[in-house]
């Protein structure tokens, strides 16, 4: 009994130093609201006291945030006293956020803060689409109303999703020289091979050494070098499960393994098949069922792509200068196929409109030129049957100043590129064009000679008229 | 000679070395819990500017010692609580003056690695458990000039990193918060030195980041927010990390840059007619060396150190 009231007091005197120290933060916090370890010292006191208050703590940060809106400090906490108060639902959070966007459209915080709601208060997904159908409705309304406000177009293009890139393997390439072989392997994004014993190679049956690649960065293209291949009827690629992984989380592998007829293979030949493997055990690619790549695997279909897309357009032709309606109409063109010609038209105009951005204006115009220039990919894979066609690839005087490894892959057949009289900076790209012998780079901006170290076949490097500093990788 | 288009070396240097001569001024008391930060970014100011001989190294490194306390970690002033901040602050004086083996490297190594949670990845500014990215930073950039990045869950402490990715390819302090320029750089340069910067969606990132250029070339930190010189570090280096520097006008920024000098006492401000201080001289200096200015030495945009110390380490990229 005595011990109860001891510590009875005991209680009651920590809960009096702690609101004695929260009214000490008050005060600090009147003069600094942007503190961060005064803020923490308030999240320490309640977290400390026996009888903390946190609802009074939200009517606090209400008026903190009604007074700021944009103080992260206050929003930060915000969450803290969320988390301690369970009759708050992420439902009330949500209609928060609806409040402080109805008080002012460019409340950047509070989109931020809704994007975070969405997904955990509407917890179907047919519950989340009805949400976010509602949610373009209340962006339309702000754009149109303020069309200069940043935040409700950021929030458009994270409603509208990013298309979901599956990890394939666009090809596999064996390649003969007099001194040594490669197995190159060409992935539609950067992949990293997890451990190089997961590869094993047979010419009828017979192991074969070889050397991993041993990269350390992420990289579409793999080169595996085979100091010896031996003569042989069956080459046999075999791939353990998840071999290679992707940035994004998808893995590349399988059980079996490509068959390919060597014949009597001579040196300077290639063999090339662009297409999946053709035994009767496929690789497989797997992707991991996180909800990390469930939120990024949203995208909306092309109806809603659509229609967003005509509201901006409607928008442009009553505020023909509105910068973030432009730019945001290109970032939707990139989605559709057939509008390069419009995307080059609008990036040209932007480069006039908001000249200090012009070098991303540039880069986002050199997406769309190449795409332009080269056939889309189900031609490429089909050309491919008839590799005379399609391997040199020329884009001159164009003004190009970046080339986009996406879209460049699908070009990893090409032997002879002409990009010559072009605005490029960098010449890094070479890397992932395995098969390359020539390039033509005259008449650019590159200040580094870069990129060659892993082009077996490469036998010209044009680099004229640039603006070269330094060297790297050149083998004898 | 106008401080728009010129950059007032001397001036900088001379106002570099008066800063421990302001006693008689509030904010130089008001700053002694940082101090060791001050002298860091004294430091690297001086280096970029060819001037470190203007500190006395032995003084210096004196002081330095001076914060290091018994469990490993730094204060921000002699006698003060260790806290990460001025740990990498510490060490990052040390690496400088190439006189990292004149301390108990363990024991820094064993404080730092002890701040992290091994359960989220997230790193404690402190025993007193404040987690934010910044403190990310710290730790894997302290580590990392140390050598021993072994010494913590690397592949733990950038999957929290990555948690705090936001709608706008941005991040914040923790899981959930606001994209914030100064989190992003303590994120993407935490990224860049753990070999995970395939985790950044750079076009997207590097875009939010060329937005914060505003009409007077300067920077600011997250939207509809005023632009300040300290931007031009912590969005430029991001962008170098990204290499989409040239995703800005760097005139326009030079230009700005250059105006918040302060001609009469040198030093570098927020913004033009603004008082210079420390913190904003360093940031604007190591500005305008990542936007070209070869007057000045190559900064290490993942460190805000020297190239020539960072290489020193073996940190070449």
């Amino acid at each position: 009994m005595k011990d109860q009231r001891a510590m009875n007091s005991d209680e009651t005197a920590k809960q009096t130093r702690c609101k004695r120290e929260l009214r000490l933060v008050d005060q600090a916090l009147q003069i600094n609201p942007k503190s961060y370890w005064l803020w923490n010292h308030r999240r320490w006191t309640l977290e400390s006291s026996p009888t903390p208050d946190w609802a009074r703590e939200l009517k606090l940060v209400d008026m903190l945030l009604d007074k700021d809106a944009r103080n992260f400090h206050g929003w930060k906490y915000r969450r803290d006293v969320i988390a301690n108060l369970p009759q708050r639902t992420p439902k009330d959070e949500f209609g928060f956020t609806t409040t402080k966007i109805n008080q002012n459209f460019s409340n950047y915080s509070a989109w931020h803060y809704r994007s975070k709601l969405l997904t955990t208060t509407f917890t179907t997904a047919e519950e989340q689409q009805n949400a976010m159908q509602q949610d373009f409705e209340i962006v339309r309304n702000a754009v149109y109303t303020e069309p200069a406000d940043q935040s409700a177009w950021l929030y458009q293009r994270w409603l509208l999703g990013k298309k979901p890139l599956p990890l394939a393997i666009l090809g596999t390439c064996l390649l003969r020289e007099d001194d040594r072989s490669a197995l190159v392997f060409v992935f539609n994004q950067p992949t990293k091979i997890t451990n190089p014993a997961s590869i094993s190679l047979t010419v009828d049956t017979e192991p074969v050494n070889h050397s991993g690649s041993l990269q350390s960065h992420y990289t579409p293209v793999h080169a595996i070098w085979l100091p010896t291949l031996p003569k042989g009827d069956e080459f046999v690629i075999a791939i353990e499960k998840d071999a290679f992984v992707s940035g994004s989380g998808g893995a590349f592998g399988g059980r079996v393994g490509r068959k390919v007829q060597l014949g009597d293979v001579q040196p300077g030949t290639v063999t090339i098949d662009p297409s999946h493997p053709i035994d009767s055990d496929p690789m497989t690619i797997s992707t991991p069922e996180t909800e990390d790549v469930v939120a990024d695997a949203r995208y909306q279909p092309p109806a809603i792509w659509s229609r967003e897309s005509k509201s901006v357009e409607e928008l442009v032709e009553v505020e023909p200068d509105s910068k973030w309606a432009l730019l945001t109409l290109v970032y939707m063109m990139k989605e559709v196929t057939g509008r390069d010609e419009d995307a080059i038209r609008i990036l040209e105009k932007l480069e006039k409109l908001d000249g200090m951005r012009a070098g991303y204006y540039r880069d986002l115009k050199s997406e769309f030129v190449l795409n332009r220039a080269i056939n889309p990919p189900q031609q490429i894979l089909a050309s491919q049957t008839s590799p005379a066609e399609s391997h040199t690839f020329t884009l001159t005087s164009v003004s190009l100043t970046s080339l986009p490894t996406s879209t460049l892959s699908n070009l990893y057949t090409i032997r002879h590129l002409d990009l010559s009289h072009n605005a490029l900076r960098s010449m890094k790209f070479i890397e992932i064009l395995p098969l390359l012998e020539t390039i033509e780079l005259e008449g650019n901006q590159i200040e580094r000679v870069q990129g060659l170290g892993g082009l077996m076949r490469l036998r010209r490097v044009g680099v004229k008229g640039n603006r070269i500093r330094g060297v790297e990788g050149l083998r004898e | 000679m106008s401080a728009e288009s010129t950059f007032l070396k001397e001036l900088h240097v001379k106002f570099i070395k008066q800063l421990d001569d302001n006693k008689d001024e509030l904010e130089y008391w008001t700053g002694e819990h940082l101090r060791l930060s001050g002298v860091y970014w004294a430091l690297t100011a001086l280096d970029l500017m060819h001037s470190l001989e203007a500190f006395q190294k032995e003084e210096v490194l004196e002081f330095v010692l001076s914060c290091l306390n018994d469990d490993g970690g730094f204060g921000g002033f002699t006698g003060y609580d260790s806290h990460l901040l001025y740990t990498l602050s510490g060490v990052q004086i040390l690496a400088t003056y190439n006189a990292l083996d004149r301390f108990d490297k363990e024991k820094i190594v064993e404080f730092v690695s002890c701040l992290q949670d091994r359960t989220s990845g997230a790193f404690r500014g402190d025993k007193w458990g404040e987690v934010d990215t910044r403190f990310s930073y710290c730790a894997l950039s302290c580590l990392s000039l140390l050598g021993r990045l072994d010494a913590v869950d690397v592949p733990l402490a950038v999957n929290f990193i990555d948690r705090c990715k936001n709608f706008d390819g941005g991040y914040g302090n923790v899981p959930g918060s606001e994209s914030h320029a100064g989190q992003i750089f303590c994120c993407v340069g935490a990224l860049s030195i753990t070999k995970s910067l395939h985790l950044v969606d750079a076009d997207q990132l590097g875009w939010w980041l060329a937005e914060r250029q505003l009409k007077n070339g300067g920077l600011n930190g997250r939207p509809e927010k005023l632009e300040d010189v300290c931007y031009s570090w912590w969005v430029l280096s991001s962008l170098a990390m990204l290499d989409r520097i040239h995703w800005i006008s760097k005139d326009h920024l030079r230009k700005f840059i250059l105006s918040a000098q302060d001609e009469e006492t040198g030093g570098i401000a927020d913004r033009a007619g603004d008082y210079p201080d420390v913190f904003h001289t360093v940031f604007g200096v190591a500005g305008l060396s990542l936007l070209g200015d070869e007057t000045l030495k190559k900064v290490d945009p993942r460190y805000c150190m020297p190239v020539y110390v960072t290489n020193r380490l073996g940190l070449g990229s």
